[in-house]
């Protein structure tokens, strides 16, 4: 039975009993439940929300930390107060709750703080929904009062980006791995890559004439020269790449591979494209450093896909910036379920560019706990595909190092 | 430990009222014993000790939970009256009475009251859930204080109820509270001026964790949002937007999950209009679907 109609029952029960037996005084046992209903019915559910909330940083770098200060204030009623926020899974409570509950008495303001800390624990614009706040009244005679406010919280984390050029070995003298990755020849493309002084021989439509004004040197614009080298990188973004749990997946280590690869092969003046497989979009190969947070937003917000995009598809569909000299990368979590598909893509690419592309097998597996035995299982395809190999760990910096080895 | 003495304290206090009620058919066992043994027990101590050890047996070995206890005890107790004893007969009827009158109020609420806590979901500080039951029930015995000091005031002035005062004085007072909550509850302002409607969506299910929202296909009594972006995680999805007509459902689709949402709740705060969707009522938790977070 209901507790409040049981309640009611035991509230009237003396009072008829009274009545039956002749007994007034057994009426007098309905004086203390009547009370309280009466009490009850006096008061209404907490109500006259108001909520302030400030988050001490906005945009954060992999696993640093914030404060969430939350405010509350509750003008009338009496209950039960339940005040809390959805914390999006990426930002992990590493100190306090976000979730609290209250109790408001009778004709006295309820002024709460709390405060919570949160980590980042994966890359991406993350959100704090606005604040809910639900007052119950402490009889529940009547229905809860609810209110959402304050604006939602954005929270950016971008993954901590390894200068790997410290680390990497002069190479100058060797072959294959161009030092000066740009063309000095060749016709301009439309990439603007600087302005500098103007030289003798320079056509007149390359001069920045405000440019010029403003500085009183003649200054010319300087566009990349066709034929720059390319590398032109093929992510993997299915559900192949879910391993190793929403928070360190095959795909979060990808990421943390190509930023600072990127950064580093900007800086050295190459260009560079993603194609996000499964998602089918693509940064077409751009170049300068300035490019940089091209990259970093793009893959900043990339997640997975369920739907399956083969690499000869997105090879097909990238096609027609595969011209010039690019060399293809192919960035996927190798196994018997899609080696085959990544075979096709690989061959293609090599007959469409005329190079051979390189394979980044994102292997987590060991480090998972799967043992040893996967590791050599995704090793013994990768030599059966023939193609030159990186393996990419959670230590992303020797991949780094390991793929600059291999392309040079 | 505590919670086990607590509800010994309760069956003792609720065995009282039935002891005193069938005293008189333990006069015989009093008065055998007095024979046999030379010691004289009150009918009153034998029938509280029979009392006791019933309810004690019912909750212990039977594991029946202490309101339904309390219902049993009620009826002993209301059962010799029914069978035509003279209320007059009894000893102290209306004192003895009033801790069953009590517990047989308080035990279910307090019952409720636990359930209630238990199903505030996880992720809320247990002590403050400790501390908001401590704080219900006193708020309890404070709504209870107007209702006792009448209680004793009627006690007093009727020599512990032998000499009840008419019918009207009493049926008045409790009449007259009453009266007072109803009219009371009934002056109470309701808001009923919405400037804007809020629809809030709520429920636990598979997406992204950055995800982005989109419009997707609009029906006639609904229409679909779309989740897109983000690794996929299980998690709680709280979305709000202002909009004017109220769908009849709402269908939030992830690349990995479908929910079905349908209105749960209604309210009005601040002059703004909160309809509450979800797959299942109540807000707040992060890992349970029904919990606001």
């Amino acid at each position: 039975m209901n507790w409040l109609r049981w309640f009611i029952l035991f509230t009237f029960l003396p009072l008829i009993l009274s009545v039956m037996t002749g007994a007034v005084s057994l009426s007098y046992l309905a004086l203390l439940p009547s009370s309280v209903l009466a009490f009850a019915l006096l008061f209404e559910s907490p109500s006259g929300f108001s909520v302030e909330r400030k988050v001490e940083k906005t945009t954060l770098k992999l696993g640093e930390e914030t404060e969430v200060k939350v405010r509350l204030t509750v003008e009338h009623g009496t209950g039960i107060v339940l005040v809390g926020d959805v914390v999006s899974p990426a930002l992990e409570i590493v100190d306090g709750s976000n979730r609290h509950v209250f109790f408001k008495l009778p004709e006295k303001r309820l002024e709460v703080e709390y405060s919570y800390r949160i980590r980042a624990v994966k890359r991406g614009t993350h959100m704090i929904s606005p604040v809910e706040v639900e007052g119950r009244h402490f009889f529940e005679l009547e229905e809860p009062r609810y209110a959402l406010l304050s604006e939602k919280a954005e929270i950016t984390v971008s993954p901590r980006i390894v200068n790997i050029g410290r680390f990497v070995p002069d190479r100058k003298g060797k072959p294959g791995f161009p030092q000066i990755s740009r063309a000095k020849v060749g016709t301009p493309s439309t990439n603007f890559r600087e302005i500098r002084e103007y030289r003798p021989g320079d056509p007149m439509r390359t001069i920045n004439w405000k440019a010029t004004a403003r500085l009183g040197v003649p200054l010319v614009n300087e566009y990349e020269r066709e034929g720059t080298l390319t590398f032109m990188f093929y992510l993997d973004s299915s559900d192949s790449m879910a391993v190793g749990g929403f928070k360190e997946s095959a795909l979060e280590v990808a990421v943390s591979f190509m930023l600072p690869l990127i950064s580093y092969l900007l800086k050295k003046g190459y260009r560079v494209g993603v194609y996000a497989l499964g998602h089918g979009i693509m940064i077409t190969p751009i170049s300068g450093s300035d490019s940089f947070s091209a990259f970093t937003k793009f893959l900043l917000s990339l997640g997975m896909v369920p739907t399956e995009e083969s690499l000869s598809m997105a090879v097909e569909r990238s096609r027609r910036v595969l011209n010039g000299q690019v060399v293809p990368v192919v960035i996927t979590n190798l196994t018997h379920s899609n080696v085959g598909l990544v075979e096709l893509g690989l061959k293609k690419l090599l007959a469409i560019t005329g190079n051979v592309p390189v394979l980044v097998d994102v292997d987590i597996y060991d480090e998972l706990g799967a043992g040893k035995l996967v590791s050599l299982m995704k090793r013994s395809l990768r030599e059966d595909l023939g193609f030159p190999s990186v393996v990419v760990t959670k230590n992303v910096r020797k991949g780094v190092l390991k793929f600059l080895e291999v392309i040079s | 430990m505590r919670h086990e003495k607590l509800s010994l304290g309760i069956l003792a206090l609720a065995s009282i009222s039935p002891g005193f009620s069938l005293a008189y058919h333990f006069r015989g066992v009093s008065y055998g014993l007095a024979e046999k043994v030379g010691l004289y027990i009150p009918p009153e101590i034998i029938s509280f000790a029979v009392m006791f050890a019933f309810s004690v047996y019912l909750y212990n070995a039977k594991g029946i939970s202490l309101p339904y206890i309390i219902i049993v005890l009620s009826i002993l107790y209301v059962l010799p009256y029914l069978g035509g004893v003279l209320l007059d007969n009894v000893p102290f009827v209306t004192l003895t009475a009033i801790p069953l009158s009590v517990s047989v109020v308080l035990v279910p609420y307090a019952h409720s009251l636990q359930f209630r806590m238990k199903n505030l979901g996880r992720g809320y500080p247990r002590e403050e859930i400790e501390a908001l039951m401590g704080r219900e029930l006193n708020t309890i015995f404070l709504s209870m204080l107007p209702g006792a000091m009448l209680l004793v005031y009627l006690l007093y002035s009727t020599s512990l109820g032998k000499r009840p005062l008419g019918l009207f004085p009493t049926y008045s007072v409790v009449l007259f509270a009453l009266l007072i909550g109803i009219v009371m509850s009934t002056l109470e302002k309701k808001e009923t001026n919405v400037s804007k409607t809020v629809l809030v969506l709520r429920t636990y299910m598979i997406a992204g964790d950055s995800f982005r929202v989109k419009r997707g296909s609009i029906w006639e009594k609904g229409f679909e949002l779309l989740l897109e972006g983000g690794s996929p995680v299980k998690r709680t999805v709280l979305l709000s937007f202002a909009l004017e007509n109220v769908p009849e459902y709402v269908v939030v689709r992830s690349p990995w999950d479908t929910k079905f949402l349908t209105k749960k709740e209604e309210s009005v705060e601040n002059g703004v209009r909160y309809v509450v969707f979800s797959t299942s009522r109540a807000p707040s938790s992060q890992g349970i679907s029904s919990a606001p977070p």
